[in-house]
């Protein structure tokens, strides 16, 4: 069984003839343990994660997430700023909110969700762009949770804290968000460096 | 003065250990010896300097008769350039020698 990657067969080969120099049996046995970490290193670097389906649907099943997200919220802000509510608008509590959001910004989440989207498409297709297409949407939508942060009366700050939550557990979902988001965007990372193999 | 980027103590020891001797194939199993690193080690470092273009590598026959070819290893010129100046900074930080300014005691 060869645990190399094809492309590092020559240094296998190295590894495995160095093997019958070394002159004591435990020296040697030492020495092809290190021989395996090593390929195992190689192996690990040169793998691309997406090219494994259960990690690609998890990525875009998660990336989808975000993407409806991002649309309901760009929906419900537009469809207010726009004057298309009827009076069933079930959520009075959030007028106030939605009173103070400045236009560009259900637009530019529009753009996130659409840009998530298409990440979506990019994943399941294996495509080096689909870093960008992460990354991008990713940076804008940080950058608008600071803008948010930043206006006392979004009330934000207020609903991440634990006392309006009630429990530590519900302050646990944002962050575990954020990391898994941030994980999916190291993984598409270092598959876009990660030169294509050469059988597939 | 030019950032010099340094290099792991690994890295530096395998790197003087080829430099000792800058013209002559050496095996990796010789390398290990000579620096103390295990093959798991020494095996990767080899493979990233020489997709850097820093080590050449190639097949030499064995010296006995009947054993199958073996892998050896030497710096390319850049490899060497780079070798002095990783081990220069590994010295100057692990003497803790920093230079004296003019007239300071």
């Amino acid at each position: 069984m060869q645990v190399s990657p094809c492309e590092r067969e020559e240094w296998a080969q190295a590894m495995s003839r160095e093997v019958d120099e070394i002159p004591s049996e435990r020296e040697a046995l030492r020495w092809a343990l290190g021989c395996l970490q090593a390929s195992c290193h190689e192996r690990l670097k040169s793998m691309r994660l997406t090219s494994w389906w259960p990690v690609r649907w998890g990525m875009a099943l998660w990336i989808a997430l975000l993407a409806i997200d991002a649309l309901f919220y760009a929906g419900i802000t537009l469809t207010y700023k726009l004057g298309l509510f009827t009076e069933h608008y079930h959520y009075p509590q959030n007028v106030p909110l939605l009173e103070v959001t400045p236009l560009w910004e259900p637009l530019l989440t529009l753009v996130t969700g659409v840009v998530f989207l298409l990440a979506i498409v990019l994943i399941l297709r294996r495509s080096r762009v689909a870093f960008g297409a992460v990354v991008a949407p990713f940076a804008i939508m940080l950058l608008q949770f600071a803008v948010r942060f930043s206006r006392p009366e979004s009330g934000y700050l207020q609903s991440l804290s634990i006392v309006y939550q009630k429990s530590p557990f519900a302050v646990i979902w944002p962050i575990a968000g954020l990391a898994i988001t941030i994980l999916i965007c190291l993984a598409l990372w270092h598959d876009r460096r990660t030169p294509a193999p050469l059988y597939e | 003065m030019a950032l010099v980027r340094k290099c792991s103590r690994q890295t530096v020891a395998l790197l003087a250990a080829l430099m000792e001797r800058p013209r002559a194939w050496q095996y990796g199993y010789e390398l290990s010896k000579e620096t103390g690193l295990k093959s798991g080690t020494l095996y990767p470092i080899l493979m990233r300097l020489s997709d850097q273009g820093l080590l050449n590598s190639c097949w030499k026959d064995a010296e006995r008769p009947g054993r199958p070819p073996r892998h050896v290893y030497r710096l390319t010129a850049t490899g060497l350039a780079l070798a002095r100046e990783q081990v220069e900074v590994s010295v100057e930080s692990e003497s803790g020698l920093r230079p004296i300014k003019a007239g300071a005691r």
